[in-house]
């Protein structure tokens, strides 16, 4: 799933570029989401383009809310709901 | 009592001319002989509701109607079949006129003459419209043909003028270009509804069409047409929705000699008014000052409120109640500026944007020729805002462009307003009013 990973933080990039903030030096695991720069909104913009370009929003698809905090929980979200 | 049928035997009979795709060139005269050979002896008294139906008959039906049936629903062609139900039950109708209708295009070349005096006392007909469906749930609105045609000029005007509309008759604006025609015995041309813009642009070219009302929205979308730059106009009408200095500019710019006049009207509040000074929004001193009958004030949420000063027709005294518009208002200086339609906003997390207040600071910029801003489901803030803009001509849609559209938008509104998303059409959604269609994407 490391192509995920990749595809994720390069989208966390450009929305943090379109709504006119900078994203922290270095995203890693514990990265807290919304200390990388990215505000609710951003966040929101971050998972409508993710499911754009991956094709799913696990925010919809699970049953019970879950906000993820840091960026490894966030990647978990995507890993645990993506299609079979 | 005014009844549509009186100008038939009280004007002169060969004044108004009717150009339509179907029925060729009509004039009052001939109309008058074919309608007077209609028996109405089944509709008097009746509740009647007119659907589909080719314009000719559409119009004429009107006028045969008014002043015999007891109330006229104008069905929009668009209802599903559920809403037709609904509205159909509401207004308690007892005919539906619609297919090919009474067949009255049919008398229009039938020699024999028959009799309009023959027609009952005529008694006050209501009219129910469909309000416009920009948003929220269908409601009609009972008007009167006093009530429809208060404020209008009832003299003839002057020959030279060819009117036309691009509205659906079945609508407030479009019916008042049809009523204002009739009263006051100016030549109309007629289209068909949903007719493509190239018949309709072709047809405004061949008859010499001089003076032409539409919306903002449908205005644009004749500018990006071909045929455009063949219509010589010198009145040009805006009504319907927010008009903004650049389609102002570029009409004034391709028509520097026509007179541009954007009308503020509402179904629910009736006529409201007129600017005609070139400029978007209106002057404030209309806040203070009544005009064209009308009286205009702005409540603490920014929301537009009318009240008729004319009399009412049936001699009740005291005032007529002030009615909300449901359009808000912004006071800059001298000047009002419309921002949107209060029932019309987007949700996002809680703060509220008006998709027009976005469109129209989109608009301001050149490489734009369209902009529709709308809502876009969002699991996390319930909606985010999408801007679908169709370039000018000569413009790439690009990610530059898309970077100079969010940039623009954030040095101009608040953080939640920015659009999130970005994305080109060729597709303009407009309502069959003419309007911006206001439906989100799922």
């Amino acid at each position: 799933m490391h192509n995920l990973r990749e595809i994720i933080i390069e989208a966390i990039k450009e929305t943090a570029d379109m709504r006119g903030t900078e994203v922290t030096e270095k995203l890693s695991d514990d990265t807290v989401l919304l200390e990388s720069g990215l505000d609710s909104l951003g966040f929101a913009i971050l998972v409508a383009k993710l499911e754009e370009e991956i094709g799913y929003d696990p925010f919809v698809l699970m049953n019970e809310p879950f906000y993820p905090r840091t960026l490894a929980e966030f990647i978990g979200i995507y890993q645990k709901f993506a299609p079979k | 009592m005014k009844f549509l049928a009186k100008a038939l035997t009280t004007g002169k009979k060969t004044d108004i001319v009717w150009i339509s795709q179907s029925s060729g060139i009509i004039n009052r005269g001939a109309l008058s002989k074919a309608l007077s050979k209609r028996p109405i002896g089944e509709w008097i008294g009746k509740r009647i509701a007119l659907g589909a139906l080719p314009t000719f008959e559409f119009v004429s039906t009107l006028v045969l109607l008014d002043g015999v049936a007891e109330a006229i629903l104008l069905l929009p062609n668009e209802d599903d079949a559920q809403t037709r139900v609904q509205r159909l039950t509401q207004a308690k109708i007892d005919f539906v006129i619609e297919g090919n209708g009474l067949g009255l295009s049919q008398l229009l070349n039938d020699s024999d003459l028959g009799n309009l005096s023959e027609r009952p006392q005529p008694i006050q007909t209501t009219w129910l419209l469909p309000t416009s469906g920009t948003t929220g749930t269908p409601k009609l609105i009972a008007h009167t043909l006093e009530s429809l045609t208060r404020g209008m000029l009832s003299r003839p005007l002057s020959e030279t003028y060819i009117w036309s509309s691009v509205y659906s008759l079945r609508r407030f604006a479009g019916l008042q270009v049809f009523l204002q025609a009739w009263i006051s015995n100016t030549t109309l041309v007629l289209h068909e509804e949903s007719e493509d813009l190239s018949v309709v642009l072709g047809r405004l070219i061949e008859t010499g069409c001089n003076s032409l009302s539409a919306t903002p929205s449908m205005w644009r979308k004749l500018n990006m047409h071909p045929l455009f730059e063949k219509l010589t106009l010198k009145q040009i009408t805006l009504g319907g929705e927010i008009v903004d200095q650049g389609i102002l500019d570029v009409l004034a710019k391709r028509f520097p000699t026509a007179r541009i006049t954007h009308i503020y009207a509402s179904t629910e509040a009736g006529v409201g008014f007129v600017v005609r000074d070139g400029k978007a929004g209106f002057p404030t001193e209309y806040l203070t000052k009544p005009h064209a009958n009308v009286a205009l004030r702005v409540d603490d949420l920014g929301h537009l409120w009318l009240r008729s000063l004319t009399n009412s027709n049936s001699g009740a005294s005291g005032e007529r109640p002030w009615v909300d518009s449901g359009d808000v208002i912004r006071v800059e200086g001298e000047r009002g500026f419309f921002v949107g339609r209060a029932n019309g906003s987007i949700n996002i997390g809680g703060n509220k944007v008006m998709p027009e207040e976005v469109e129209a600071v989109i608009k301001e910029l050149p490489e734009i020729a369209f902009v529709q801003v709308r809502a876009r489901k969002s699991a996390i803030l319930g909606n985010l805002i999408e801007a679908a803009i169709t370039p000018k001509d000569d413009v790439v849609f690009d990610s530059s462009l898309k970077k100079k559209i969010i940039e623009y938008c954030r040095s101009r509104l608040d953080d939640f307003k920015v659009p999130a998303f970005v994305v080109t059409t060729s597709e303009i959604p407009l309502t069959p009013s003419g309007k911006l269609s206001r439906t989100s994407i799922e």
